[in-house]
């Protein structure tokens, strides 16, 4: 069965070059939300194998959705990339007490994702 | 019947009279500066006034050009990128075509046209600088519409604040000369820019 990933961000063109980008890592079953709320509810059901999110989103923002992750039974042991444009210190600091696996500042390249994956995964 | 008064109390009477005028000529120069302080305060108060009207009125026009930018760039990268798929399709399909010599051209290509698919990033990223230069605008927005709101309270609640208002508000022609915020808009973008850590850094954290 295919690994599902499901990747969060409220920019059409992020979730673009993402898609783009997990398929040719090989990711075929992809999920993809509009901001953490959307994500919720897509990813009921959902067998994950680990997901991507970013911060600043409209409804339900990274850091929230970090959050509901993390105190959810069901979901809580998913790993999370947080990929964002917030690249201040607190950010970074804040992003590890929330439970985050991994963090990568946009701009990115297709191996820092490759890498990242693999860091939070291992 | 009239009252009679005796010499004493005539003379301190007097003495009150001298004692008050004595008072009058040490309060006088520092009411005559009071008021000096206040007539050069009127074209400086109206200059802010000025400003705070001439920039709170323009927020929203600079909020929405912002968002416009936003819209624009993320229809434009959109193109850009059905462009681009449509550029590593056909490499795909001419792939199948060539010998393997050729196919290394092809594969290098394609790897161009990931780059920059990738690097089109950059619409989200100048989005969300621009998404949190709208907030600072719609905060400051807020601060100045309720300054307007304050310096609109003191109308009506004396014959002083009604006139100062007055000369405030006819002092108020725009000098195109005081319109320079550069140094303000400086601050803002060094605002936003501040603090950043790199990558390394970063991965330091998880370590």
């Amino acid at each position: 069965m295919a690994k599902t990933v499901l990747f969060v961000d409220d920019s059409p063109t992020m979730r673009r070059i993402i898609r783009n980008t997990l398929t040719k890592l090989g990711y075929e079953s992809l999920i993809e939300a509009e901001h953490g709320q959307d994500a919720i509810e897509k990813m009921n059901g959902q067998d994950l194998h680990f997901i991507l999110t970013d911060w600043n989103m409209p409804e339900m923002n990274g850091e929230e959705f970090v959050k509901f992750i993390r105190g959810n039974d069901k979901y809580k042991d998913i790993p999370i990339l947080m990929i964002t444009t917030r690249g201040m210190k607190d950010d970074v600091i804040k992003a590890v007490s929330l439970g985050v696996n991994g963090y990568v500042v946009k701009p990115f390249t297709l191996d820092i994702l490759k890498k990242k994956i693999n860091d939070v995964l291992s | 019947m009239k009252k009679k008064i005796d010499l004493n109390t005539i003379i301190d009477q007097v003495d009150h009279i001298r004692d008050f005028f004595e008072s009058g000529d040490e309060i006088l120069p520092f009411i005559s500066d009071l008021f000096q302080f206040l007539k050069d305060m009127v074209p400086l108060m109206a200059d802010i006034n000025v400003s705070l009207k001439e920039g709170t009125d323009n927020l929203p026009k600079a909020s929405d050009r912002i968002s416009d930018v936003t819209h624009t760039t993320e229809m434009a990268t959109n193109e850009i990128m059905d462009k681009l798929d449509h550029i590593s399709n056909k490499l795909s399909t001419l792939k199948e075509q060539l010998t393997s010599t050729n196919c290394e051209v092809i594969d290098s290509i394609i790897d161009d046209v990931s780059d920059i698919n990738m690097s089109l990033q950059f619409q989200d990223i100048t989005s969300q600088k621009l998404e949190h230069a709208n907030r600072i605008l719609g905060a400051i927005y807020d601060k100045f519409s309720g300054l307007i709101k304050s310096a609109q309270s003191m109308l009506g609640q004396s014959e002083t604040g009604d006139n100062l208002s007055e000369e405030i508000i006819s002092n108020s022609e725009i000098d195109p000369a005081k319109k320079d915020n550069d140094n303000f808009q400086k601050r803002i973008a060094d605002t936003i820019r501040s603090n950043e850590i790199s990558q390394d850094d970063i991965d330091q954290l998880f370590k």
